[in-house]
């Protein structure tokens, strides 16, 4: 899917970013808020379903944290960070539509009690890297 | 990579996707608004893309009565029939419409089928009929929805509430040389529109009026999710040159009392015996949207999705499959295989909409 002239992105200075369009917000030492940007948010179009790992399930590095299923299509969620899943958007069972309207707020995705950040952040990209990624696709 | 006449449009207004080779809009304002602007009122949609061909000379019905399994010899003018291009193993080449203009025929196939059933058309013309392309030299709206007929009165100041399904009529109209078809592939009432002009301006200056007359522009996507909720198949998806029209259940399109046609000796044996498989419809009662290629499960496995997606309309998933025959009675409880997870059921008989408030049977209201 080729993305149209008629859609422009937001891309927030204050988070990571991996190239499969997860953001992750550092909000301590050891926990992150995660969500999908709001180009895949775009591209995606009209999200209907949204599938998350269980509270307390084990996450890794861009391993699958859950789906989100649109109308035209379904997309793997991966994990920008390893950790324990602390939290998940419980609103999203009955709202999917939020992930559309509010990718970087209240469309979150899940919380996770990181085990590795450290290291993790490096791996990830700034919103300028995250720009220029996505201004080549 | 192709371009319709419109695509000044839709490269400014909608989310454009390739399709059959086409730089074409997926959506405009969203594939659901746009649905459900067809169901409740009207919509428009940029069809130029799918493959026109004019059929025409001292052989012209008797060949295209050879190329396919319905009665084209009884087709009057002014009326078109759905039917579907069958090699001689009796497999679907291409789902089309054959419409007959007088002495001459507009014949209407799949935008990625057209060199293919070009092709297989002049292999067979043992008749002498020319068959001309003018896909690039026209261009083709669909106009759909229950307000359809007012939105084009209002645009083409002609009177069309009162002309019947699946006819066509030829106008010349300030705007241009126009074919206006009462057909569609919505499930709604609505009309197909061709502009006899090589000239953009032409469908863009239709266009503009038609959408400025109370239509919302509509997308590949809305034109997706529709025909399946109305049930019509998609070709490359639910039909393919493996499926005869006995088993994809388009028995209706075949004439019992034809004489020679291509395909003929296989569909007529299959007419005779039972259809091994059945196509069905499958409507979810458990989370999640069935997707091509899923498995159709009772207990083992007795089938396979086509096409599926998320009814706008419904809120939940939708699909068309095959399954083994004895399987295809509408209530029967399934479970569809949604990437490992077995999600429970139905199979039903499309359209999945309620008849008497949805689509072109649909009881009016006023």
């Amino acid at each position: 899917m080729s993305s149209g002239q008629a859609l422009k992105y937001e891309v927030r200075d204050d988070l990571l970013y991996t190239k499969e369009h997860e953001w992750a917000k550092i909000l301590n030492e050891t926990r992150v808020l995660v969500g999908i940007t709001d180009y895949a948010a775009k591209l995606l179009h009209e999200v209907v379903y949204v599938s998350l790992a269980i509270v307390n399930s084990e996450v890794n590095h861009m391993q699958s944290l859950g789906t989100v299923e649109s109308v035209k299509a379904v997309s793997d969620i991966f994990s920008p960070i390893s950790g324990k899943v602390v939290k998940i958007n419980e609103k999203l069972a009955t709202h999917p539509e939020l992930v559309n309207n509010s990718p970087y707020d209240v469309g979150w995705l899940v919380e996770i009690d990181a085990k590795n950040l450290l290291a993790e952040k490096g791996k990830l990209m700034s919103a300028k890297e995250y720009s220029s990624f996505i201004e080549k696709l | 990579m192709k371009r319709t006449h419109l695509y000044v449009y839709h490269k400014e207004h909608a989310n454009i996707v390739e399709f059959a080779g086409y730089e074409m809009p997926l959506w405009y304002s969203g594939i659901s608004a746009e649905h459900l602007a067809v169901r409740n009122s009207c919509g428009i949609f940029d069809i130029s893309h799918m493959g026109r061909l004019i059929v025409e000379g001292n052989g012209a019905t008797e060949f295209l009565d050879y190329l396919v399994p319905s009665n084209v010899l009884g087709l009057h003018g002014g009326k078109g029939l759905y039917t579907v291009l069958c090699n001689e193993s009796g497999g679907i080449i291409d789902d089309i419409i054959i419409y007959r203009l007088g002495d001459k025929f507009l014949v209407v196939v799949n935008a990625a089928n057209l060199d293919k059933d070009l092709q297989w058309m002049s292999s067979k013309n043992n008749f002498n009929a020319r068959i001309t392309d003018i896909t690039t030299k026209s261009s083709m709206l669909a106009v759909q929805g229950p307000d359809a007929s007012t939105v084009l009165q209002k645009t083409l100041g002609i009177e069309l509430s009162t002309m019947a399904r699946f006819n066509i009529i030829e106008q010349n109209l300030q705007i241009g040389n126009l074919l206006i078809a009462r057909t569609g592939y919505t499930g709604e009432d609505g009309f197909e529109l061709v502009i006899n002009s090589d000239r953009p301006e032409k469908a863009l200056a239709l266009w503009n009026k038609i959408i400025s007359a109370d239509s919302l522009p509509c997308g590949l996507g809305a034109r997706d999710t529709l025909r399946l909720e109305a049930g019509l198949c998609l070709y490359g998806q639910d039909l393919n040159d493996k499926i005869t029209p006995v088993g994809a259940s388009l028995s209706w399109v075949v004439s019992k009392a034809k004489g020679k046609y291509v395909g003929k000796q296989v569909i007529d044996s299959q007419m005779k015996s039972k259809a091994m498989v059945s196509r069905v419809g499958i409507e979810m009662i458990g989370e999640g949207i069935p997707r091509k290629d899923h498995g159709i499960y009772r207990g083992s496995k007795i089938g396979e999705i086509t096409s599926g997606t998320f009814s706008p309309l419904l809120k939940k998933g939708i699909a068309v499959g095959y399954v083994s025959s004895e399987h295809s009675s509408a209530g029967l409880e399934v479970e569809i295989d949604i990437r490992g997870r077995r999600v429970p059921a139905k199979v039903v008989k499309p359209p999945f909409y309620d008849q008497t408030l949805y689509g072109w049977k649909r009881i009016k209201k006023d």
